[in-house]
């Protein structure tokens, strides 16, 4: 199968299990905050085809996107997971403890995610430096959004990678909200790419909504070739228009917030549209579209046939004995 | 028998270069631990032996390096952070608090986070409200962080070498004015488990229960005590804030049905309290009299001599606990010289 259908089958995976995900929510199955991928998928697709194994993600409670893109559709056991994670179920992420801010899958290459903004940028410095001292080829991508760059400890991580040389991929997605706050209540500078080229690193900014997966993946596929030859931090800002609220699962239009004017932008951001129409010609689109749904349906099927989390479960993993 | 006498910084040091030599993935990191002074000499030899990366100096940036430990120990290595003040680790407070207590428990177990975190604490050349504290309370209050406060030399490179090979995050308090201490250390390593308090002189009529430098004051508490009225205390060194052994201190005051609880920090919602609440729910019954507490001046610490000299317990304040628990006389204090800045415990112990 060529590259262009990887990168859009992700982020088919990605939109699909967002909209059950909605489903579910006003079911009432998932009974913790839940912060939509809808929209960023070019970015998490891109660059997790790009990495390939050499990839180990950190990011923010925005972390559906980024798991499902590193699992794929022909993962539908660690679909489950998610799930079961979601639904407070039996798995193996966390058995119902972390919910969907907190997802972890080591054997995914995900190492953390937090629902402080900014938090797992120093984490994914440190593995980034264990990576470097035992010397294993592995490339940390750090993920997080514009309102981390309000934070200290981004730059204060920033100028540690950079100090030290890591193998570290630092990406900003840039959906111009923190919360409900928009960027010019909140940035007392011109322009965040020129302060960041004055560390030593690569920095990379795109213009415009990241609709386009394939440049995604080419750019990123081109850092990675660089980078050990660089020996330096990459930073790239990817921009994104964020389809739903800050958290949950309504639109900013539904909740009044965004003026309207704002979503005649969303058709042209749109990057699973992008990609589609790009692929239209290949004939067995559509077969594999309802081939990823139905694998999405078995997943949440099999995660709802797992018991709940034992109460006795509370007091484990306090201590690591 | 073997009596080698070394410094609590040197078994510091000696526990830090054993554990780097016995297992590479050792690592020590933090703002200082390179330069020439090397930590009051914790960390001497280190960047010679093991290279600057495994004594990593670190830019100011305490909450960054915190988060940096985590990520590291993540990846395997097991990151010892060094921090010249406690004070300091408030900085870094959101990764301690946030990301390294939560990440084994987040992960259910997929991730451990062996990180020792050392931070000096107390009484110097009037450090005054910003480089003094100690807030051992502050840190066990949160699940999934051990805390401890060693005070011998031996017990530090126990404890410190038991630390090191915990898979957990680990705070380690150490008093500035131990450092010099000298006492019995054997060269081979060595762990003192965390989560055992120690009976560090056996008595009868109180059980005094004492955390860090406090230990020295009770000592001397307890021989004037003894010399001037014939009262035998019994001590009780908590060296493990968290997990906290709750059984020894139970024990002991079951026996002299009196208990003196003098913590190195303030009161209010402090350890002390703590264990005033444990002896109260365990020991009841049996308590003579209410349970007394002893530590700061419930005030920031002030930086001049005189008025630092009010906000620290010494002990005179245990004797006069003491007294007022077991209603005797003020006992003849006079011609006592009690430790202060000039003269402080040296040792040997």
């Amino acid at each position: 199968m060529n590259i262009e259908m990887k990168l859009y089958e992700k982020m088919y995976l990605i939109r699909k299990t967002e909209e059950i995900i909605k489903e579910e929510f006003l079911r009432g199955e998932i009974k913790n905050p839940v912060h939509m991928s809808t929209g960023e998928e070019a970015i998490v697709a891109g660059i997790c085809q790009a990495l390939g194994n050499r990839g180990q993600y950190f990011q923010s409670y925005r972390n559906r996107g980024l798991y499902l893109a590193l699992a794929g559709p022909n993962d539908t056991e660690s679909i489950v997971e998610l799930f079961a994670e979601l639904f407070g179920r039996r798995g193996k992420i966390a058995g119902g403890k972390a919910g969907a801010m907190h997802l972890t899958a080591p054997w995914l290459g995900l190492l953390s995610t937090s629902a402080i903004v900014g938090s797992t940028i120093p984490v994914a410095v440190g593995a980034a430096f264990a990576n470097k001292i035992s010397k294993n080829g592995k490339i940390v991508v750090c993920f997080f959004g514009d309102g981390a760059i309000n934070e200290g400890v981004f730059w204060e991580s920033l100028n540690a990678a950079c100090l030290w040389k890591l193998p570290i991929i630092f990406v900003c997605e840039d959906n111009d909200y923190a919360a409900l706050t928009k960027t010019d209540l909140r940035q007392g500078y011109k322009k965040l790419d020129k302060i960041v080229s004055q560390f030593n690193c690569q920095c990379l900014s795109p213009e415009g909504y990241t609709k386009n997966v394939f440049l995604v993946y080419s750019m990123l596929k081109e850092a990675v070739g660089k980078i050990d030859a660089l020996d330096q931090p990459f930073f790239f800002c990817f921009k994104y228009f964020r389809y739903f609220e800050h958290v949950g699962i309504k639109t900013d239009l539904e909740t009044s917030y965004r003026p309207a004017s704002d979503y005649q932008d969303w058709p042209a951001a749109d990057p699973v549209a992008f990609a589609r129409s790009r692929l239209l010609i290949i004939p067995s689109l559509e077969d594999i579209e309802s081939k990823i749904e139905m694998r999405i349906r078995t997943a949440l099927k099999k995660a709802k046939q797992r018991g709940k989390t034992p109460e006795s479960d509370l007091f484990k993993g306090v201590i690591y004995e | 028998m073997n009596k080698r006498k070394v410094t609590y910084a040197q078994a510091i040091n000696e526990s830090l270069t054993q554990e780097m030599e016995r297992d590479n993935k050792v690592f020590v990191c933090g703002p200082d631990v390179g330069d020439h002074r090397r930590i009051y000499g914790t960390t001497s030899g280190l960047v010679e032996k093991f290279g600057t990366s495994r004594c990593l100096t670190c830019p100011l940036s305490e909450e960054m390096i915190m988060g940096f430990c985590l990520g590291a120990a993540i990846n395997g290595l097991r990151p010892v952070f060094v921090n010249i003040r406690v004070d300091f680790v408030l900085l870094a407070m959101n990764q301690l608090i946030n990301m390294v207590s939560v990440h084994n428990y987040g992960s259910n177990g997929q991730k451990n986070t062996p990180i020792v975190i050392r931070a000096q604490i107390g009484r110097g050349l009037g450090q005054g409200f910003q480089h003094s504290k100690s807030i051992q309370s502050v840190f066990a209050h949160f699940p999934g962080l051990k805390v401890i406060m060693p005070t011998t030399a031996y017990d530090m490179k126990g404890m410190l070498t038991a630390a090191i090979r915990d898979n957990n995050p680990v705070i380690v308090l150490e008093h500035r004015w131990l450092y010099d201490l000298k006492g019995f250390v054997p060269k081979k390593p060595y762990t003192v488990p965390i989560g055992k308090s120690k009976i560090t002189r056996q008595g009868n009529d109180v059980t005094v229960v004492t955390t860090s430098w406090l230990n020295f004051e009770a000592e001397q508490a307890a021989d004037i005590l003894l010399k001037k009225a014939g009262i035998s205390l019994e001590l009780i060194d908590i060296r493990s804030v968290s997990p906290l052994d709750s059984e020894t201190i139970i024990r002991s005051v079951k026996k002299t049905r009196n208990c003196v609880i003098a913590d190195y920090d303030w009161v209010n919602c402090g350890l002390s309290s703590e264990i005033a609440a444990i002896v109260s729910e365990r020991c009841f019954g049996e308590l003579k009299k209410p349970v007394v507490r002893i530590g700061f001046a419930p005030t920031p610490c002030p930086t001049s001599r005189h008025l630092e000299d009010k906000f620290y317990p010494n002990a005179s304040t245990i004797i006069k606990a003491v007294e007022k628990i077991l209603g005797i006389k003020p006992i003849d204090l006079s011609g006592e010289r009690f430790y202060n800045y000039e003269n402080y415990f040296k040792g040997p112990f």
